[in-house]
């Protein structure tokens, strides 16, 4: 057991995507950090570069009209954030561009912690990559997503590389594991630990927050949400 | 189309050419696959060398594009934000990114020539996958 709590006390999204970059801004290359978090209310994320009316749309059509869909710095798609544990990573991302062997790596990750917890899970791998994207993160599982033997997506993810590091953000939708918030949140650090060889640090040095506070306004301003 | 030959390259996979268009290699877009999503820089923009100012996106992944040279940019490929896919198919052609009238010429100058540029994604290769 390696102590992993979840984030107290639990962000906006706004809040939430505004640490998670200001981690990958200010964490020196080379390191490895995990955060997984809650949510201090329901809320919906959608990818750099969707769409704000998209995210609008499906908002309504959930009937979540008071939830202010917030853009992130990755990519993919839309995603409810209700029921789900997120985690993000900051890691180092030099050599290669490749997308696929970063999924393959920390959904690897998640596998091993959530298969000690007593949750199988399997690596999508389709024979071909599906044709363009999906509007929604969990419409379709996408190659090396995490998916159950019926192939119900429980893991997906997203990317944003910057200078030699990334930032990973994924959504683990807890309904069909059979683990609470708390089980997953240890399983996905344990998993890193193994998939990676060293536990990633969960602190969080006081720039990097102070750094998140002021980043928070751009993640809830129209500029930035309503960009596209 | 540009001579991959002729261009100067970026550790981060960039190409310059000596007219100041700007795109990513064609390993580049090979290791990020399918491009869906182009968002070059505002024209007139004033970058430093080095500084991000284009974002690419593959499938559930955003990349950062970094100017070679400081200097304005003077044109953006809107035909590439239209059709992301030009980036894949024709990396050196119509899947430019964009033209930058460079403040200081020399810059170029610490950039790799092509057949660096080789050896750097040989060695990049040899050292394993990130």
């Amino acid at each position: 057991m390696l102590g992993a709590e979840l984030t107290a006390p639990a962000l906006d999204a706004a809040g939430q995507m505004a640490l998670d970059e200001a981690v990958l801004l200010s964490a020196p290359v080379g390191a490895l950090i995990l955060r997984v978090y809650l949510w201090s209310d329901r809320a919906c994320t959608f990818g750099y570069s969707q769409p704000h009316r998209a995210a609008r749309a499906a908002c309504d059509a959930r009937g979540w009209t008071d939830v202010a869909p917030v853009r992130r710095a990755t990519g993919g798609g839309i995603v409810f954030h209700d029921g789900d544990v997120t985690f993000s990573l900051v890691f180092p991302w030099e050599r290669t561009w490749a997308p696929d062997s970063i999924y393959k790596n920390i959904h690897r990750a998640a596998h091993l912690g959530l298969k000690r917890a007593g949750a199988a899970t399997f690596l999508n791998s389709p024979p071909a990559r599906p044709l363009g994207a999906a509007a929604a993160c969990f419409a379709r599982a996408e190659p090396m997503d995490l998916v159950l033997d019926d192939g119900t997506k429980v893991l997906g993810g997203a990317l944003r590389k910057r200078e030699g590091k990334g930032l990973y953000q994924g959504s683990l939708r807890l309904e069909r594991l059979g683990l609470s918030a708390q089980a997953a949140a240890e399983a996905v650090a344990e998993g890193a630990a193994l998939e990676f060889g060293h536990a990633p640090s969960r602190e969080l040095a006081p720039e990097w927050l102070e750094a998140a506070r002021d980043l928070a306004q751009r993640y809830r301003s129209r500029d930035w949400n309503q960009r596209r | 189309m540009f001579d991959p030959k002729s261009l100067k390259y970026q550790k981060s996979h960039e190409w310059l050419s000596a007219d100041g268009t700007v795109g990513i290699s064609d390993h580049a877009q090979k290791e990020i696959t399918d491009v869906v999503f182009v968002e070059p820089p505002k024209v007139g923009r004033h970058v430093k060398r080095g500084e991000a100012c284009c974002v690419v996106e593959s499938v559930k992944a955003a990349f950062d594009i970094y100017a070679p040279v400081s200097g304005e940019i003077a044109a953006a490929n809107a035909e590439a934000g239209k059709n992301p896919a030009l980036v894949n198919q024709d990396p050196y052609g119509k899947g430019w990114l964009f033209k930058i009238k460079a403040s200081a010429p020399e810059d170029a100058s610490a950039l790799m020539s092509a057949a660096d540029y080789e050896k750097f994604i040989a060695s990049e290769a040899a050292h394993g996958s990130h």
